[in-house]
C-alpha cells in the first residue's frame, strides 16, 4: 500500500502541471485586448491605456513565453531582478483581489476550511441519520416524508434558500448576521491585543481566551451551515438509504435477527457499518468540493472565503489568480481522493490498493 | 418513535422558516406604537456597504470613486466644494479662494497663488508646510502614467492637449521650448515612452532633470510668504474645479512619501517613480495606506473585505466651511467601508441596522427598496428642511427623489470610420448593398441625423429611467458654462428620420472604378504573358509542373479582357443611389448584463424598422471582454459614450467629446476635430464667465447640433435611500461617494 501512496503523491505535481497548462492554454486563446479587460473596469478615458496594458503584462507574447513567465518569473526591466514564478513560490499579484494571490489564499482559505469543517457534522451526520431512519421505516410515512423533505432541499437553488434564511433569521430579527465576524470583534482581531495563530477565528478566539469572539464567529456561521447542509442532505439520505436497505436484506442481518439480537443492535452494529462504505466516498468528494469554494453561499452571506474570490477572478479573466486557485482546488481533489481510497481500504478489507 | 418525532420537528421547522420568511417583514430597529423611534445600533460607527474597492490608495494613480472616497476623507485639498454645489468652493488647506480681487489670480488667469493655512498637522503629528503642498503636485505629475488622472494637471500646467509628463520629456528631447505650449505639442513624437520608465530613463539625464526643475518652477512654494504659486501655461477657467475634487489634489507629506518608498523630491532621480502600476504601488505602503491632514485617519484595508478609518480628533477645522457645517473632531468616530457584492445582503444589513446606507445596484432595485420606505420627500424639500411625508412609520428607510444634480451621463456615439481590417461582422457585408454598411457610413451627416430622429426617447425614459430624467439639450450638464435648455434638440420623429435617410445619397462608383482598374491590369498582364510566350525546348523534368501552353495563355487573356469589359460596363452605368432605395444592415452591440445598453440598441432597432424594413439593426450582446476589445478596435458602428465628470466644468465635456478622447474613439474627420478644438480652446482660456458662456452657446452648441456626432440622451434624476437615523446627508455630484465629516447618526 505504501508504494501505491507514494506513486499517487508523485503523480500530483504532474497532474497539476497538466491542468494549469490546459487552463492557461484556454485563457490564452482569448485576444490580448480581451484579457486586458481585467485591468479596465470601464471604457478607458485615455487612448493609450489598452496598448500600454498589453505591453506591460506581455499579453501579446507567445503562449509558451507567457506560461514560462508564470512558471519561472520574469526579469524586471528596472531592477534586473526576477519577479514572480510559481516554482519560486510566488503566485503573483491578483488584480481582481487587489493584493497578492498568496495573501488571498492565506486569508480566505482558512475561512472556507473553517466553514466547511463546521458544516460537515450537520451535513453528513443529519444526512446519514435521515437515510437510516428512512431505510428502517421503508415505505412508511416517515420514509416518504424524509425523502420529500430532503429532495425539496436539493431542488432549492442555494441562492434562493440562502436568501430565504437570510431574510428570516437576519433581516427580520438580526439573529444570525452575514459576514465572518461582527465589526466590534473585527476591530479586536485587528488590534494588538489579539494574536492570530491559525487564521481560524474560532480557534484563535479560544487560544486568546476570547469566548465572546468565538460565540460571535459561530453565530455568523449558522446560516451558511444551514444552507450548505440542507441543499446537500438529499444526496446523503439517498445513498445511505439505499445502502442501508441493501444491508438490511443481507443474510447476516437475518441471521442476527434469528439469533434474537435486539433490532437496535441489528441496525447500529450490523447493518450501519457496512452501509456506511459508499457514504465515505461521497463524503470525501463533497468535502473536497466544499473546500474548493462554496461560491454562492459565500456571496449571499458575504462570507469572505476562497469561493467568492475565485468566482470574482474567473469573471474578470484574472488568469494569474484563476491558475493559483486551480492549483489549490486540484490539490485538494487529488489529496482527498487519495484519502478516500485509503479509508476505503481500511473500511473494507476486501479492497486492495495496487 | 423518538426518531420520527425528531424528523417531524425538523421538517416543520424548515417549512416554518420558509413560511415566515415569505410573510411581511418588520424592521429590526423600529419599535411598535404610533411614534416609531428609529435609532442606529451604534451612533458613532458608520458601516457603509458597497461593491468595488480601490485599485490603489496612492493619489498619483487613483482615478476611481472607491479609492477617491478614502482620499477625500483622509486628505485635504487646497479648496473644496461648498456643501452641495459643484461650482462654488470653500478654502481648506488654502486660507482663501484665490480671486483677482485678493491677488490670488493674476496675469490674466495664468497665475494662481494660494495662501496656505498655518498650524495644520498631518496624522503622524508632523507639521504640514508649503513645501508639502508643492511637492504633492510635482510628485503626482511626475508619477504620471496613462491610467492616472494627472492629465488634468498637465493640461493647465503645460498647455491644452499635453496629457502626460512623458510627452514633455519627449518634446524637450526633440528641442521643444517648454515655455511655449505649442512648441511642446509640436515636438511630441510617436516614440513617446508612455508608461515605459525603462525607455524614459534612456533619455538624456540633463533633459530629464531639466523637465523636473522646470515643473518645480511652475509650482513654487514660498515659505516666507506662506504661499504656493501655480504658473500655468495659459489661463485655465476650470483650474479651481480641478483642484477641488479628486485625490489628485489631496495634500500629502513629502517626508511620509519618501519614507514609504516614493520619490524624495530629488530631480536627478525621478524617472524610477514614473508610471507605477497599482500592483507596484500596492506592494508598498504608498498604495496600501494613505496619510494626510483630513478629518479621518486611515486605519486598515483588508482587500476584498473592508477599509476602516477612524476620526481625527485633532482635526484643524475651527470655523465652519459654510453655514451649518461642522467644526472640530468628526461626529462619526469609526467608518467601516465593507465589501458586500450581493444587493439582497446589503439590503438585509440595512434592514437589520448593521449598515447605514442603502446602495441599490440599478433602477431595477428601486421597487424592492420602496417596500421598505417609511418616509419620503423631494430633494428640494429635503434641502429646505421641510417635514417628510410619512408612508409607513414602521418601515426603516427614507426616500429622497427628484435629485437633478449628476456628474455623469450616457449617450450614443457614432463611429465615423469603422475598422473593417481583418473582417468586421458588425457591418454586415461591409458594402452598401442592402446587407451591410461601408466603413464611412456615419461620416454622412444625414445618417447621423436620421439615427437621432429614429430613437424613441420617451420609451427610453419610461423603461430604463423609470420616468426620472430630463432630455439633455446640449452636451454639457446643467449648471455648466454654456448649458442652454432652450437649445434645439432632436426628437423621435420617424418621418424626419425617413427624410434624412432618403437625403443620404451614396454611390458605389468608386468601388466600380477600382474594379475596372484591377481588371484592366489583370487583362494587360495576361496579354503580356501571351506576347512573351516562348516554345519550351527542354522536356519537363519529373516532378516539375509543366508550363502553360500558348493556347491556355490565349484563353486566359481573352477571359481577362472580357472581365475588364464587363467591369467597365458596370462602372459606366454607375449612378448615385439614395439610402432609402438601398437600405442597410448593421449591428448595435452591448455588453451582456448591461440592460441599459441593450435597451438602447433595441430602441434603435425598433425606430429604424419603423422607418423602413430595409433599415436593419441587429442587436448583439457580447461578454464584457469581447465588447471592450471590439470597442477598443473601433469595430462598433454605434457605441455608448458614457462620461463621468472629472471636474465639474464644461471643458471636461466639450474637449473630451469633440477634440480629445471621444474625437479619437469616434474617428472624427480632421477638419471637424480642428473646428471643435478651436472652439474648446477659446472657451477654456476665457476667464470671463459671461463671455465664456456665450462662446459655448453660440459656437459649440450650434456646431454640435448641426453635425450631430452623437445622440444625446437624458440627464438622469437620481434617488437616494437612507436609514431614518442618518443626519446631514446632501448630494454633491463631485463627491466620491461620501464626505463623512458632515454626517452623524441618531
Amino acid at each position: 500500500m505504501s508504494q501505491y501512496i507514494i506513486r499517487r503523491i508523485l503523480l500530483i505535481p504532474v497532474i497539476l502541471f497538466g491542468v494549469t497548462l490546459l487552463i492557461f492554454g484556454m485563457l490564452s486563446s482569448l485576444d490580448p485586448a480581451e484579457r486586458a479587460a481585467l485591468y479596465v473596469h470601464d471604457i478607458p478615458k485615455n487612448a493609450q491605456v489598452m496598448d500600454s496594458i498589453i505591453d506591460r503584462y506581455g499579453l501579446d507574447d507567445p503562449f509558451f513565453v507567457q506560461y514560462w513567465h508564470w512558471l519561472t518569473g520574469r526579469v524586471d526591466i528596472d531592477t534586473g531582478e526576477i519577479e514572480g514564478g510559481i516554482i519560486r513560490g510566488d503566485f503573483g499579484y491578483s488584480r481582481s483581489g487587489n493584493t497578492t494571490v498568496a495573501e488571498i489564499i492565506e486569508r480566505r482559505f482558512p475561512a472556507t476550511v473553517e466553514l466547511v469543517l463546521y458544516s460537515i457534522i450537520p451535513l453528513i451526520g443529519v444526512g446519514v441519520w435521515l437515510g437510516i431512519i428512512a431505510a428502517v421505516n421503508h415505505n412508511k410515512f416517515i420514509d416518504q416524508f424524509a425523502r420529500i423533505f430532503s429532495i425539496l432541499g436539493y431542488s432549492f437553488p442555494s441562492f434562493v434558500f440562502g436568501l430565504l434564511v437570510l431574510m428570516l433569521f437576519y433581516a427580520n430579527n438580526g439573529w444570525f448576521p452575514p459576514g465572518r465576524i461582527s465589526d466590534w470583534a473585527n476591530m479586536i482581531i485587528n488590534s494588538a491585543e489579539f494574536t492570530s495563530y491559525t487564521n481560524f477565528i474560532t480557534v484563535d478566539a479560544l487560544l486568546n481566551g476570547r469566548f465572546d469572539i468565538l460565540w460571535d464567529a459561530l453565530r455568523h456561521m449558522v446560516l451558511p451551515i444551514i444552507t450548505l447542509s440542507y441543499i446537500n442532505w438529499a444526496l446523503f439520505l439517498r445513498v445511505m438509504r439505499s445502502s442501508m436497505l441493501e444491508a438490511l436484506n443481507q443474510d447476516y442481518v437475518t441471521t442476527a435477527r434469528a439469533k434474537g439480537v435486539r433490532e437496535k443492535d441489528v441496525i447500529n452494529k450490523h447493518a450501519r457499518p457496512n452501509a456506511l462504505i459508499p457514504v465515505v466516498t461521497m463524503a470525501g468528494i463533497t468535502i473536497a468540493n466544499l473546500l474548493g469554494g462554496v461560491t454562492i453561499t459565500e456571496t449571499i452571506f458575504n462570507y469572505p472565503g476562497i469561493g467568492s474570490a475565485g468566482a470574482s477572478a474567473a469573471v474578470q479573466l484574472d488568469v494569474i489568480t484563476v491558475l493559483a486557485f486551480v492549483l489549490l482546488t486540484g490539490l485538494i481533489m487529488l489529496v482527498s481522493n487519495l484519502i478516500v481510497d485509503i479509508t476505503y481500504a481500511f473500511l473494507d478489507p476486501r479492497v486492495r490498493l495496487s | 418513535m423518538r426518531s420520527k418525532i425528531l424528523v417531524l420537528i425538523s421538517v416543520l421547522t424548515v417549512f416554518a422558516m420558509i413560511a415566515v420568511s415569505c410573510g411581511p417583514s418588520a424592521s429590526a430597529t423600529t419599535t411598535s406604537g404610533a411614534a416609531a423611534a428609529v435609532t442606529s445600533k451604534d451612533p458613532t460607527t458608520w458601516v457603509e456597504t458597497t461593491f468595488g474597492e480601490p485599485e490603489t490608495l496612492d493619489p498619483s494613480l487613483t482615478y476611481e470613486t472607491s479609492g477617491g472616497e478614502i482620499l477625500q476623507n483622509v486628505l485635504d485639498n487646497l479648496v473644496f466644494f461648498k456643501k452641495d454645489s459643484a461650482v462654488e468652493f470653500v478654502p481648506m488647506i488654502a486660507t482663501e479662494i484665490p480671486t483677482e480681487d485678493n491677488g490670488g489670480i493674476s496675469e490674466g488667469g495664468k497665475v494662481f497663488t494660494f495662501k496656505i493655512r498655518d498650524g495644520v498637522k498631518f496624522h503622524d503629528g508632523s507639521d504640514m508646510t508649503v513645501n508639502d503642498v508643492a511637492f504633492t503636485f510635482v510628485r503626482n505629475i511626475l508619477a504620471g502614467g496613462t491610467a492616472s488622472p494627472q492629465w488634468m494637471l498637465t493640461e493647465p500646467i503645460y498647455g491644452a492637449g499635453v496629457s502626460d509628463v512623458a510627452e514633455v520629456v519627449d518634446a524637450a528631447a526633440n528641442g521643444a521650448d517648454l515655455a511655449d505650449p505649442a512648441s511642446i505639442l509640436d515636438n511630441i513624437s510617436d516614440a513617446t515612452p508612455y508608461d515605459d520608465r525603462a525607455t524614459l530613463a534612456t533619455y538624456d539625464a540633463a533633459t530629464l532633470q531639466a523637465v523636473c526643475e522646470d515643473l518645480q518652477a511652475r509650482i513654487v512654494p514660498d515659505e516666507a510668504a506662506g504661499t504656493v504659486t501655480f504658473n500655468l501655461a495659459q489661463a485655465w477657467a476650470p483650474f479651481l474645479a480641478t483642484l477641488a475634487g479628486g485625490g489628485w489634489g489631496g495634500i500629502q507629506s513629502e517626508a511620509w512619501v519618501a519614507a514609504n518608498g516614493g520619490w524624495d523630491g530629488d530631480c536627478a532621480n525621478w524617472t524610477p517613480y514614473y508610471g507605477w502600476s497599482s500592483e507596484e504601488l500596492n506592494a508598498t505602503n504608498l498604495g496600501r495606506m494613505v496619510m494626510g491632514t483630513g478629518p479621518y485617519k486611515f486605519d486598515h484595508w483588508t482587500a476584498g473585505e473592508e477599509i476602516v478609518m477612524t476620526a481625527n480628533e485633532d482635526y484643524w477645522m475651527s470655523e465652519p466651511a459654510w453655514e451649518g457645517a461642522p467644526t472640530g473632531a468628526p461626529a462619526l468616530k469609526t467608518i467601516i467601508i465593507k465589501q458586500v457584492d450581493e444587493f439582497s445582503t446589503r439590503l438585509a444589513m440595512a434592514q437589520a441596522g448593521d449598515a447605514d446606507n442603502v446602495l441599490v445596484g440599478s433602477t431595477e432595485d428601486w421597487p424592492i427598496v420602496d417596500e421598505l420606505v417609511g418616509e419620503e420627500t423631494t430633494y428640494e424639500q429635503w434641502l429646505a428642511g421641510e417635514p417628510l411625508t410619512v408612508v409607513d412609520e414602521n418601515e426603516p428607510f427614507v426616500k429622497v427623489t427628484d435629485i437633478e444634480v449628476a456628474s455623469n451621463r450616457t449617450d450614443i456615439g457614432f463611429q465615423f470610420n469603422i475598422n473593417t481590417e481583418g473582417g468586421n461582422s458588425f457591418v454586415g457585408s461591409g458594402h452598401l448593398d442592402g446587407d451591410g454598411i461601408p466603413a464611412t457610413f456615419f461620416d454622412d451627416e444625414h445618417v447621423r441625423k436620421a439615427f437621432n430622429y429614429c430613437f424613441d426617447y420617451d420609451t427610453y425614459l419610461a423603461d430604463v429611467l423609470q420616468g426620472e430624467g430630463t432630455r439633455a439639450p446640449v452636451l454639457m450638464l446643467p449648471g455648466m458654462s454654456g448649458y442652454d435648455d432652450t437649445a434645439p434638440q432632436y426628437t423621435y420623429d420617424v418621418a424626419k428620420c425617413q427624410e434624412e435617410l432618403a437625403a443620404s445619397t451614396w454611390t458605389t462608383c468608386s468601388e466600380a472604378d477600382a474594379d475596372v482598374v484591377a481588371a484592366d491590369a489583370a487583362a494587360a498582364a495576361a496579354a503580356d504573358a501571351v506576347a512573351a510566350y516562348v516554345e519550351p525546348t527542354e522536356p519537363v523534368a519529373e516532378g516539375e509542373e509543366a508550363p502553360a501552353t500558348l493556347e491556355e495563355l490565349e484563353t486566359a487573356s481573352a477571359a481577362a479582357a472580357e472581365d475588364a469589359a464587363a467591369k467597365k460596363a458596370v462602372a459606366d452605368a454607375c449612378e448615385p443611389q439614395s439610402l432609402s432605395d438601398v437600405g442597410f444592415r448593421l449591428s448595435a452591440v452591448y455588453n451582456t448584463g448591461n440592460t441599459q445598453r441593450q435597451t438602447i440598441a433595441e430602441l434603435l432597432q425598433a425606430g429604424l424598422q419603423d422607418a423602413g424594413e430595409q433599415y436593419v439593426v441587429e442587436v448583439v450582446g457580447l461578454p464584457w471582454p469581447s465588447f471592450l476589445q471590439a470597442n477598443n478596435a473601433k469595430k462598433l458602428p454605434i457605441f455608448i459614450i458614457g462620461w463621468q465628470s472629472d471636474y465639474y466644468d464644461t471643458h471636461n465635456w466639450t474637449y473630451t467629446f469633440t477634440a480629445g478622447y471621444y474625437a479619437f474613439k469616434q474617428s472624427f474627420p480632421a477638419d471637424l476635430k480642428a473646428e471643435f478644438t478651436q472652439i474648446c480652446t477659446d472657451g477654456v482660456t476665457e476667464v470671463d464667465p459671461p463671455t465664456r458662456d456665450q462662446i459655448y452657446k453660440d459656437e459649440f452648441n450650434t456646431k454640435y447640433y448641426e453635425t450631430a456626432p452623437a445622440i444625446l440622451l437624458f440627464n438622469v434624476k437620481q434617488r437616494h435611500y437612507e436609514p431614518k437615523w442618518v443626519n446631514g446627508w446632501y448630494m454633491n455630484p463631485m463627491y466620491s461617494n461620501r464626505w463623512y465629516y458632515v454626517l452623524s447618526k441618531d
